[in-house]
Parts: C-alpha cells; structure tokens; sequence
C-alpha cells in the first residue's frame, strides 16, 4: 500500500481525504471506484464529470499505481459559462 | 394573439420609413422566435451574396415566446445579421432587459434595412416609432449612450447601442444593452454601426397574452425549489452560480483543460500553474463586490456588480467579469492579473467589443510577438510578451480606439493575419472567427469539437450538440442531431442556458406550447429544432459555404498534441464526429446540402427549398 495525496479542484461538495492508501499497482479504474464510493456517487456520474491527474499524467485505462506515484489531481469537468 | 404581440416592426434607414407587418400563431408555433423567426425572414428578404455592411444587409431584433410571458430564465432576445466575420449566417443573443421591453413596447421583432445618411436611433414607446437624430450620441460609449438616453427620453428606458467600434467597423464589435449584456459574436456591432444606427431605445407597458398561466407558474415553482435547495448532483454548480455566476468555474477550468490556456497551446496546470491560477478563485472578487444583478425573469441572477477605487485601474462602478472574458483575457494570455482582467472587461463593454474575441486576439499577438512573428515596432511600441497586463490593457484600449495597431487587430485574428501577410501559424478561429472558451481537447467529452466547426455560427459555446456519446455508437449522430435541435429551441424560446441545470425535464418544451397554446411535445421539438438549424443552415449554403469551407484551426482539434497536462495526446475527430452528424440530419457528407425530401418532411422550409434551387 502507498499513500497518495488526495486534491479536489471542483464545485461540486464533495470532500476526499487528504491522503488515501491504495495497493501499488491499482488501476485507474480501482483507484475511481474507491474515490466514487469514498464521495457517495454512481461510479459512471463520477467518472464523466472529472478529470484525474497523476502526478501530473492523466490518469486513465492502462495506468497503474506505482510505488513512486505522490498526488493524485481531481479536477470538475466544467463545460459551460 | 397567445405569447406574441403578433407584430414586426420593418425599418428602411436609407428612406427613413417604417412598415408594421403581422404574423399569426401558425408561423410563432412553426419558427418559436428569435433566430428561428430571424433566419426565416432573411432567408426569404435579404438577397444572397449581400454585402454585410452594405445597404441590401439586414439586421434583425428578435424576441422569443418566453419573454415577458413569465417563465424563470426567459428573459433574452437575439440580435441576426450576415456575419461580416464568417461571410455566413449569425445570431448573438443577449440578457438584461432589453428582449422583455420590447415586447412590452408592441413589437416582437425589428429588422433594419440600408443606410442612414446621418447617426440615428430609433425610439420605441408602447407602440409609437420614431427614428431620431444621434448625432449627440455618436461618439459615446455603450454606458453613457444609456445614461443619455435615460436623462432624455425615460428613466426606465431600455437601451441596445453600439460604442466606439462598431462605429468604426471593427468585426470584433457587438452590440451592448443594459450598460453590459452583450450580444457579442460574430460582429454585429460592426453591421449596426455600417447602417449609421447607434441605438434602439425601447419602453413598453403592453402585456402580452399567454395561454395556459398554470403550467408556467407549475413549471416555475419547480425551478424555485431547485434553486432554493439543489440536489446534490447540481448543489455545486447552481450554488456556485447563484453566489459567484459564470466565475464560479473559472479557477477549476484555468486547471482542468477546460479553458484554453496560451493562445490554446498550453496547459494550465503546466504552463499557467496553481499559484496563478488563484487569482480566478471566485471568492477573490468578493472584495469588490456591491451588488448582484440578475436578467429579466432570472431567478439565478448571476452577474454582479462591482466597485473598483483602487489599484492600477481604479475603475469606479463597473462589473464582475464573466468566465469566458476571464478566461480570454486571463489564461489564453498567461495573464494572472486580475485587475487587467476587469480593466478589458469595462473597455470591452463601453466600447462594445465582444470580449472572447477581444481576448483572442490579444493572445494570438502574444503568440505571435513570442516567436517574433510580429514586432514591437508594428504593434505600436507595446511589448506584448506573455502574461504582460499592462500590454494587454494597451492592445484591449488601442482596439476600442480603433487606433494604429488595434485598426488591424480589431478586426479579429484572421484580417489580422491577412493584412500583415503572416501569423497564420497561430491562428485559433473556426471559420475565420475565435472560440468560446471550452477546449474540446479536454478528456473524457468532445466538447464544442463539432459545432465549433459545423454549426451555422462556428465557434460558438452556446450551440450544438450531444458530445458524451462515443463517435463509436452507432447512435451518436442522431443524439447530437437531437441535442442540437433541444438547444436550438431553448436558444430561440428566449431561455437562458446557463439555467439549464435548473429546468426539469422538458421545461422548455412545456414554456414554449403553454405560452402559445399548442401541445409542444418533445417530438415536435425535435422537428422544430431541426427546421430552425436547417434555416440557417440554408442561410450559410446560398451563400455558398459549403461543409468542406468550414474549417477549424488544427491545434483546436490536438494535431499537433497538447504535450502536457490534462488535455495531453488528445486528439479530436470533427471531421467524424461532422459525417455523423450530418448524416443524421439529412444532408450530403461532403458539400452539406440537405435532400429535398428532408426539408419536406421536416416542413415549413419551403423557402429553404426554393432559395437552394433543390
């Protein structure tokens, strides 16, 4: 397990842990569902309105947890306005 | 009659006449309003090939069926004219309070012919016309022209004006009501100002009839209680509105690929940063805030009044700036000055300069000068080096001066190219136009990739389209058909996008037919829809842009990639996504054409027949 830094840049109220752990080698789907129950919305909802950045690479199908992986950004997908 | 007065007010400026026409429910119900009403007579009145600012060019005002007649969010009309900008079809549309008092003054609708020889505006007082000398107003700024007014005619009129460039034909002009909405793509302000019109003053008392008052006050309440407690899906983005407006997302976007950032060809985590990305924080603006404003019929009121006596730009009274002026103005120009930011934001408005296009080309100059591309010297001795504030003030006030450089970039970022015979490298248009601030490279969505190419107005956020569907679904093309024809009817009811998220299902559906007295069901708003696209569609085919002339700048679409960031290796396919779409509507993949036997089906485009000979 490692400890990844949790950032929510969004309007919507949702509140992630500062830090939470995930086994080294979790997918981007393993990490979405944990994050989708940890905020309490349907897993496709949560998917469709963010973007993820690991350290800074966009975290996606085919990107897996590392052991040097730090921060993981969560950014609200805004379209309009 | 049910929703209309029923009239249109005819204005030829190079006689000085006016003609009332009339119109029945039949062609309310077949058109809805604004630009639906708008393509329709153009199509039929404004010949092909017309000159944009020329006499035989015609300018319409156009009220839908929710203005004035109730409906929450129903408060704004539309402003259609050939775009001198796209050589195509255009419409703008505008909040404030303007659409409502027109009305209210006896008229749905004001189209304006010719030229004056002289300034003019035109005064409207509960049905009484009058064309009056504005040579006193000629040279005043979208704000003081108001106040003018005001102290002149009425305490309570309602202004449409132009400011300094549209009178100097700029194609970065629009046309400002209220002191500050604007109807603002697609150089509308330059087509007012080519006809010597400066303003429409407008004061109305009338009423206007609606048929079923229950459904719209039902409809109403449910839009209340959503507002006043949003569920958790939409608590975020409706309560984000209701405090801060469109600036609510305009830090998250600075960051989440949303917004383009250096002249779309960077990344705002990456190139623009956390740090100076807070500056858009909304809560950063509260210290200037006085008031909030709100549209006519808006229970959102998401504008707001601020008040700036400090600073570099000590403004006085002037407004918060919307998303995509800041966004425009701020990381598309690596700009973390959030004075500067409403500095362009009041020349913008007074001068009457469309503030997405004003901030575009700004950007492009600064990609431009960056690879030394254009100089210090051609620019005016202004150093306009990225994220330069007072450079891009200077660039914002030269144009609104319609002086030295801003003559030339004034008139957008392709005339720009063209008249200094290079740049074309950096250009971020659709269709010779810039883009509403939503980059389509963002994951997960295609975004605006499709209409930003293939809509009749390209370029625009407010248009078009299902973007969720995989270009892989089979069922793609018909969803964005179907979603584009929902928008074309909420844009042209006189609804408000932005309060969408509020509306239940088919709110505006259930507006429109209990405002006219018809059954509006979603199936015939699908067809409606569909005929309104298909209007201007037509509009654009006569004059001969054809879908393979309809082009968007390659870095828009990720060729090359985005190196970085959220957006990183995203590559869109519009030229897809443009085949699915089509094809769905009915039309031929390469030229656009529509088959005859759609228009027929679709209905009420018989003037679309005849016009493209099919």
């Amino acid at each position: 397990m490692i400890s990844i830094r949790i950032r929510y840049i969004g309007f919507h109220p949702y509140v992630f842990p500062e830090e939470m752990s995930f086994p080294v080698g979790s997918s981007a789907g393993d990490i979405f569902t944990v994050l989708a129950e940890t905020v309490g919305v349907d897993y496709d909802v949560f998917l469709y309105e963010h973007v993820f950045l690991l350290d800074g690479v966009r975290l996606e199908e085919g990107v897996f947890l590392r052991p040097e992986s730090r921060e993981l950004m969560i950014f609200t997908m805004s379209m309009g306005g | 009659m049910n929703g209309f007065n029923g009239k249109m007010l005819f204005v030829d400026l190079t006689n000085g006449t006016t003609q009332v026409e009339t119109f029945d429910e039949k062609f309310a119900q077949t058109y809805v309003g604004g630009y639906g009403f708008g393509a329709r007579i153009l199509l039929e009145r404004m010949p092909a090939g017309a000159d944009p600012l020329g006499p035989d060019s015609m300018l319409g005002f156009v009220t839908g069926p929710t203005n004035a007649t109730g409906p929450l969010f129903g408060g704004r009309y539309t402003v259609v004219h050939k775009s001198p900008v796209t050589g195509g079809w255009n419409d703008a549309n505008s909040g404030g309070f303007f659409g409502p008092e027109l009305k209210r003054a006896g008229f749905d609708a004001i189209f304006f012919t010719g030229i004056s020889e002289k300034p003019v505006y035109l005064w409207i007082k509960d049905g009484e016309v009058e064309l009056r000398d504005a040579s006193h107003l000629w040279g005043q700024d979208c704000k003081e022209v108001w106040e003018t007014l005001k102290q002149e005619l009425d305490p309570r009129v309602r202004v449409a004006t132009i400011g300094s460039a549209g009178e100097n034909l700029l194609l970065s002009s629009n046309i400002i009501n209220d002191g500050h909405r604007a109807a603002g793509r697609g150089g509308c302000g330059a087509v007012m100002g080519s006809k010597k019109l400066k303003a429409i003053a407008v004061r109305g008392t009338g009423a206007i009839e609606v048929a079923d008052k229950d459904t719209i006050l039902s409809v109403n309440q449910v839009i209340s209680s959503t507002l006043a407690d949003p569920p958790a899906p939409l608590a975020g983005y409706l309560n984000g509105n209701k405090k801060w407006g469109t600036t609510s997302l305009t830090y998250n976007s600075a960051l989440s690929g949303d917004s383009p950032v250096k002249n779309w060809g960077g990344s705002g985590i990456v190139d623009f940063g956390e740090q100076r990305a807070a500056i858009f924080k909304p809560e950063v603006g509260d210290q200037y805030l006085t008031s909030h404003y709100g549209c006519a019929q808006c229970p959102m009121r998401c504008g707001a009044e601020y008040r700036v006596d400090t600073g570099k730009w000590p403004l006085g009274d002037t407004e918060r700036p919307e998303y995509e002026t800041a966004a425009a103005y701020g990381c598309n120009c690596l700009n973390d000055d959030f004075e500067a930011v409403m500095k362009c934001n009041e020349i913008c408005n007074r001068a009457g300069i469309d503030t997405i296009t004003g901030g575009s080309i700004v950007a492009w100059v600064m990609e431009c000068y960056d690879n030394g591309v254009l100089t210090k010297e051609e620019l005016d001795g202004i150093e306009a080096n990225w994220g330069n504030a007072e450079a891009i003030v200077a660039l914002t006030e030269k144009i609104a001066a319609a002086e030295g450089c801003g003559k030339i970039i004034g008139n957008g970022q392709l005339w720009a190219a063209n008249y200094y015979g290079k740049g074309h490298e950096y250009l971020t248009t659709a269709s010779g136009i810039e883009l509403g601030m939503h980059d389509p490279r963002m994951p997960g969505v295609d975004g605006y990739i499709r209409p930003f190419q293939y809509d009749p107005t390209p370029g625009r956020h407010v248009k078009g389209g299902d973007n969720r569907t995989p270009l892989s679904d089979p069922n793609r093309g018909n969803a964005d058909v179907a979603k584009t024809a929902g928008t074309e009817i909420l844009n042209t009811s006189g609804m408000c996008l932005l309060g969408g998220a509020a509306l239940p299902p088919n709110a505006t559906n259930n507006f429109v037919g209990a405002v006219l007295g018809f059954d509006f069901t979603p199936e015939l708003s699908l067809t409606t829809g569909r005929r309104i696209w298909m209007l201007r569609h037509a509009f654009n085919l006569r004059e001969g842009i054809t879908r393979d002339k309809m082009d968007i700048a390659p870095r828009i679409a990720g060729n090359p990639p985005i190196a970085t960031g959220p957006n990183a290796g995203i590559v869109r396919e519009p030229e897809k996504a443009g085949d699915l779409f089509f094809e769905a509507m009915g039309c031929d993949l390469k030229t656009g054409m529509p088959k005859r036997e759609v228009l027929e089906q679709l209905g009420g485009l018989e003037i679309a027949i005849e016009q493209l000979g099919l």
